[in-house]
């Protein structure tokens, strides 16, 4: 058996606001070229985890690894292959789209030359046109702001792609465009690993799903070993959320 | 329903915000105290300007008109941001724009706290200035009864002009916002003329401190001037013969039926307006055409390019942080040749003799103060990146190389303005030369103690920790107490003692070694674990 190489392993997890234990013991990997999505209830700790992966948290146990450096010890390097998308757009809203994705690339090291490919490339296919970037990106709507998200992004040609609900907020066109992109990030051996409410995307796209509940991994559904278990995810999502909601 | 709107709009003044009563009762003190002092200062300069005039027939009644005027456009002036903030607000249209909520209830709710305010304003100034004259005028009993009246209608005519004027003005704001060089500009021409009128208003108070004469106001054509404009600004002249027996009654309360019209004709005007952008929201703008970008450049600059964007996007930056940094060699130089010609006047000018480092600490002590005020409003905080720290925390760029550049941006800024304030204070003549190179040295390295200590409270989170307070504004005192201490103990025991210039240099130096240490130890750790606070 050929051994996939790893591109995030979370080993142990824990993560505590004060008293309150948020991640128990997260433990997965994700390889490369893998689509792997990450789904849960509100508040089950997938936002948390991504955090954690990405640095903008601490936790209180546990090793992450991303493309082999890690998150505690080597941050620079993690930090140089991964592409993240919020929840919520973020942004310097003062700056023009144009020059904050400037600014993005800058501190990503990105040459001019890649910096013009790949903008013309990602404003055309997220259809943000030129004389939006122009504007202040407080003038945007929320769906104008996510998309200067997902461009800023990709602009620096990441290995890994994170995301947290990229899908809100934009139109059903957009969207529809985004699933293709992230279907090609994967076909060129990138991975993505995206957390969303949105099973039937994910149950669609993901080559493995993983349930959070209740600061721990339930269970991960391999879709690419056996594509039947798409039709399996949402009845057992749901089925979750019924026995937390039960008295 | 304008009575719960009327509310809900009193609550988002910082004195009314909801909180327990005594951690509220040192704010509440602060601006009782600096209200009352306010109005001290005023009649105290007002009482001796008109003792000045004394001699001149109907001068001082041509002054007391155009010191109201004046108030009348301060009041404007101090209506018109506030007005145009909570009329025009985006955010604030989102949320009420989605209740059932009449906008003329929305409008008169605001309109009423607007009155209020103005209200408020013309009790602090307008009233005072109005009592100190019927008072030194012999003015009748009854002239107390009308300042009332006039203190309750007067604020009409402020919260009238202002009333119209708030479009336009909410208008133009919105274009230099947009404008950087041009908010730039112009925060620099008001902050310029402000650091001007405030010098100029230091050096008469200084003046009448000292008991300097104010002759040089006294020539013929300044009083003739005083006059002709005077007379010209009929509601006031109006209300002040109103002190006289015999005065026309009438021509008063027309004076007040101008006030009520004014403000009866901006009422409909502004409710109009902002009924429409409740409703349609701002006025489109023509969609710019796409300008071609600057470049990529290296990760570091940047930083320092964001670092000034960031200080100079946020009004608080622009108006508060550069354009002070901006005008305080010429406060710095006005304040400090103010304080020393107080001190050398009267008794104040034995104690300078008598105890030597006296000078020497005062001088200091102010000159820090003022890098610590002036660097306080705006210079470092990671507040202002708000959301976006968790923006920096994906860089792939050292935490410590993002803290010193976002450090270096305005320390450089402040940095220069005081080697300017220090170099312009030595060409005067009130620091000889080699002071002025260690007076220097000396503020630069407060200034990055300043910076290095806001980096790490700051970074640590801690919104009640004491260290700022005390490095700002105990850490002057002791600095410049120090030295003079020790040169007075000097001049009693000829101990022949190190210059307190080069103690100051010492004592800043290792100020700034505690503070350069903690950062360098604790800011990547600090950072990594700093967490956005939750949004109240």
């Amino acid at each position: 058996m050929i051994e996939r190489p790893v591109a995030i392993s979370i080993q142990g997890l824990r993560k505590s606001y004060g008293s309150k234990e948020v991640l128990k013991g997260i433990t997965l990997e994700v390889f490369e070229g893998e689509f792997f999505a990450f789904i849960g209830a509100n508040g089950a700790g997938k936002s948390t985890t991504i955090d954690s992966m990405i640095g903008l948290k601490t936790f209180n146990q546990g090793e992450i690894l991303i493309d082999g450096h890690s998150i505690k010890t080597e941050p620079i390097e993690v930090k140089k292959v991964l592409g993240y998308v919020p929840s919520e757009p973020l942004s310097y809203s003062e700056m023009s789209g144009l020059r904050y994705l400037e600014f993005i690339a800058s501190v990503f090291g990105v040459n001019d030359v890649t910096f013009d490919k790949n903008l013309t490339y990602l404003s055309t296919r997220l259809d943000l046109k030129m004389e939006d970037l122009a504007r202040p990106i407080k003038e945007y709507s929320h769906g104008m702001q996510q998309k200067a998200g997902l461009i800023a992004s990709l602009i620096h040609n990441p290995k890994i792609w994170v995301m947290d609900e990229p899908t809100v907020g934009l139109d059903a066109v957009t969207s529809h465009e985004l699933t293709l992109m992230m279907k090609e990030f994967v076909d060129h051996g990138r991975t993505v690993f995206i957390a969303s409410h949105n099973i039937e995307l994910v149950s669609a796209l993901a080559d493995r799903i993983a349930i959070i509940y209740d600061g721990v991994i339930n269970r991960i559904f391999d879709l690419k070993a056996d594509p039947s278990l798409r039709y399996e995810v949402s009845p057992y999502f749901l089925s979750l959320s019924q026995r937390r909601n039960e008295p | 329903m304008i009575g719960t709107l009327f509310v809900r709009e009193l609550l988002t003044l910082p004195l009314f915000k909801p909180g327990p009563f005594l951690k509220k009762l040192p704010q509440v003190l602060l601006y009782v105290i600096g209200m009352a002092a306010v109005a001290a200062i005023e009649c105290f300069i007002y009482v001796k300007v008109y003792d000045t005039f004394q001699t001149y027939q109907g001068v001082n009644r041509a002054l007391t008109a155009i010191l109201l005027f004046v108030l009348l456009l301060a009041s404007v002036v101090y209506l018109l941001p506030k007005m145009a903030r909570s009329f025009f607000s985006l955010k604030e249209r989102l949320i009420v724009g989605a209740l059932p909520l009449q906008p003329g209830s929305l409008y008169g709710a605001k309109a009423l706290l607007f009155y209020f305010q103005a209200t408020a304003f013309h009790l602090l100034t307008t009233f005072p200035i109005s009592i100190a004259y019927c008072v030194k005028s012999n003015g009748l009993f009854a002239f107390y009864i009308v300042a009332i009246l006039f203190a309750l209608f007067f604020p009409l005519l402020s919260v009238g002009l202002a009333s119209l004027l708030c479009p336009l003005f909410a208008l133009l704001s919105s274009f230099i916002k947009r404008n950087i060089w041009v908010l730039l500009l112009v925060s620099f021409a008001l902050m310029t003329g402000l650091a001007f009128l405030y010098s100029a208003i230091l050096r008469l108070f200084v003046d009448l401190v000292v008991g300097n004469s104010l002759n040089y106001l006294l020539t013929k054509d300044f009083v003739a001037v005083l006059l002709r404009i005077g007379d010209s600004l009929y509601p006031f002249t109006s209300y002040l013969k109103m002190s006289y027996l015999g005065a026309d009654v009438l021509n008063f309360l027309f004076s007040l039926l101008i006030c009520f019209v004014v403000y009866v004709i901006s009422y409909p005007v502004l409710s109009a307006i902002y009924s429409s952008f409740l409703k349609n929201g701002p006025r489109s703008r023509k969609k710019e055409k796409w300008a071609h970008g600057h470049g990529m450049t290296s990760p570091v600059r940047a930083l320092i390019k964001k670092e000034f964007f960031v200080l100079s996007s946020s009004n608080e930056g622009v108006l508060s942080f550069f354009s002070l940094v901006l005008v305080s060699p010429f406060l710095i130089i006005s304040v400090y040749q103010g304080v020393n010609a107080i001190f050398r006047t009267g008794n104040l000018n034995y104690v300078r003799i008598l105890f030597s480092g006296f000078e020497f600490f005062i001088s200091i002590a102010l000159l820090f103060l003022f890098l610590s005020v002036v660097n306080g409003s705006g210079g470092f905080s990671l507040d202002k990146e708000g959301r976006c720290v968790e923006l920096m925390k994906q860089f792939p760029i050292r935490p410590k190389t993002q803290l010193r550049v976002k450090i270096a941006v305005p320390y450089i800024w402040a940095g220069l303005a005081f080697i300017v304030s220090t170099f312009a204070l030595a060409c005067l003549g009130s620091l000889d030369w080699p002071s002025f190179a260690l007076i220097t040295l000396s503020g630069l390295l407060f200034l990055a103690s300043l910076y290095f200590f806001a980096a790490v409270e700051s970074l640590a989170n801690r919104p009640n920790s004491p260290v700022l307070p005390i490095v700002s504004f105990v850490a002057p005192f002791v600095l410049a107490g120090g030295p003079a201490l020790l040169t007075l103990i000097d001049s009693f025991g000829n101990l022949g003692l190190m210059g307190p210039n080069w103690v100051l240099l010492g004592l800043s130096t290792a100020l700034f070694i505690v503070s350069a240490v903690a950062f360098e130890i604790r800011a990547d750790r600090l950072f990594i674990r700093y967490e956005v606070r939750a949004q109240a």
